[in-house]
């Protein structure tokens, strides 16, 4: 991969910063385009008017931007050698890539592989407490972050090589297939994990919760589930489960 | 009060996470989790750390910035609710760790919440940073500007979190101590049973994330299992996480892919 694109995926690590409401990541976006336009445009005016243009209206998952640096990049380096202004081309082509890969990201990142990283870490920890709480910490990065800096950097090189074409890509790309495996996964560690939970019967634990014993247990455990299906705000269920557990006490004024 | 070495320490390590959350990088290191380890680990005692860490990752599960979505600042929540539980364990050694836990743990939740009025400022602050990087590019032609914009954005996270680590310590931290100091047993004994239900809710909050219809029933049966092979065959726990790990995968690679095989059919 050349200097500039890692540069770029570098760079692509501020894209959230000055997030704001009326453009969102535009500043990040310019921000890591700035060294490939520095290559293409000699000019200093030619080049602040490119910077200016990629300050248009941007936002996107922060991951998948690399694949949007790359293929923009790509796009415009084609319309300069054809002697075309690159533009239109390359703000149609942030428009349209941009919301289709967020809503990817926002699937894959944040509803499948942030929640697996943190059951996978729960599960360690319920399955062996004796564990150190580093190993816990380091496989929660682990998990998220291998895919994560894969995504990025192969993102770039991909975005790079097919230019335009990347939609086509995308297109042929199962992510629903891929969430359907990892959330299988999940399923089937959830299910061990809970049964580690319940283990836990240290002085203090479950079972001396009220209405305590393993079925109380897992009784208790349902109705909040029920209630965060109903959309009970989960500060709500909290201070619910604040007062059981201070029932004991209040029975004893 | 808190020693200020301890609490310079906890806003700082509360300041550098919190670029992770709002500025740049994304590598997680702002999740409670991570947080909480981070403090207990500097402050010496990790497993209160990861003890209050966990609770908070998986109560704050389904929290995440998407769009112009700010959710409660948990990276701050986190910081005050660990390095808050640390400071209890060292001050009130009698008290147990989960009281210790549950009491900052709720404490926590309001100064979360402020955290994120702050976020939000900090975010229309960030209109202004974007259009003055937009005129010195424009009107001086000034190509730095962008990488000022983007320096102060991250000089403005870090000040923000700091300021509010510290605030949040100084006022909250003493005052727990104080009211746990004087609370009887009996309250106590309560607190701990809270944890223990905080961390009920946090895998409530996990299953509720991973329902998916029909697929549920792989979870029951994965639970039924795992608690027959862990009374009767008394498989340890790291034995019982190895095999579903192994049958999890399994059945999502390769019984997922026979299931789609017969659904398409002979060709």
């Amino acid at each position: 991969m050349n200097p500039t694109l890692w540069r770029m995926v570098l760079r692509s690590f501020f894209i959230q910063c000055a997030w704001n409401f009326e453009r969102m990541q535009n500043l990040g976006f310019a921000f890591a385009m700035a060294p490939a336009l520095k290559r293409l445009y000699p000019d200093k005016e030619r080049r602040i008017m490119a910077l200016r243009r990629h300050m248009e209206f941007y936002n996107s998952h922060p991951f998948m931007s690399p694949l949007i640096l790359g293929s923009a990049l790509r796009v415009e380096e084609d319309a300069l050698a054809a002697g075309k202004e690159p533009g239109a081309m390359v703000s149609s082509l942030k428009q349209g890539l941009m919301g289709p890969l967020a809503a990817i990201g926002d699937a894959l990142f944040w509803n499948t592989l942030r929640p697996l990283a943190t059951l996978a870490s729960a599960a360690l920890l319920w399955a062996l407490p004796q564990v150190q709480p580093l190993v816990v910490a380091g496989l929660y990065l682990a998990i998220f972050n291998l895919p994560h800096l894969a995504f990025r950097i192969l993102g770039i090189r991909q975005g790079y090589a097919l230019g335009v074409q990347v939609a086509g890509f995308l297109a042929k790309v199962d992510t629903q297939k891929i969430i359907a495996r990892l959330r299988i996964v999940a399923l089937v560690v959830m299910g061990a994990a809970l049964a580690c939970l319940g283990r836990l019967k240290d002085p203090g634990g479950p079972a001396s919760l009220p209405f305590g014993g393993d079925l109380g247990f897992v009784g208790q455990g349902f109705v909040m589930l029920v209630a965060l299906r109903l959309k009970v705000p989960v500060t709500w269920i909290l201070a619910g489960a604040g007062l059981l557990a201070f029932t004991p006490f209040l029975r004893t004024l | 009060m808190p020693d200020v070495h301890d609490a310079l320490l906890i806003a700082l390590v509360c300041a550098v996470c919190s670029l992770d959350l709002i500025s740049a990088f994304q590598v997680m290191v702002s999740r409670p989790l991570v947080v909480g380890v981070l403090l207990g680990a500097v402050l010496g005692d990790p497993g209160t750390g990861l003890a209050s860490g966990m609770i908070l990752e998986l109560i704050w599960l389904q929290q995440i910035e998407v769009g112009s979505v700010v959710p409660p600042d948990f990276t701050l929540g986190a910081a005050i609710a660990a390095g808050g539980a640390v400071l209890l364990r060292r001050w009130h050694p009698e008290i147990s760790r989960e009281a210790c836990v549950a009491a900052t743990l709720l404490a926590s939740v309001p100064v979360a919440w402020m955290g994120g009025v702050a976020n939000l400022w900090q975010r229309r602050r960030h209109a202004g940073l974007a259009a003055w990087a937009e005129n010195a590019l424009e009107k001086k032609g000034d190509e730095s500007a962008l990488a000022k914009a983007v320096a102060m954005s991250l000089g403005l996270t870090f000040i923000n979190a700091f300021v509010l680590a510290m605030l949040g310590l100084l006022l909250v931290v003493p005052a727990l101590s104080s009211l746990m100091g004087s609370l009887s047993t009996a309250v106590l004994g309560a607190l701990g049973g809270l944890y223990w239900l905080a961390l009920l809710l946090g895998f409530a909050v996990l299953v509720d994330h991973f329902w998916q219809g029909r697929w549920f029933r792989i979870f029951g049966t994965s639970f039924v299992l795992a608690a027959l092979a862990s009374s009767y065959a008394g498989l340890s726990g790291g034995a019982l996480l190895g095999i579903s790990v192994a049958v999890g995968i399994g059945l999502a690679f390769v019984g997922l892919s026979l299931a789609d095989a017969a659904q398409e059919g002979p060709s």
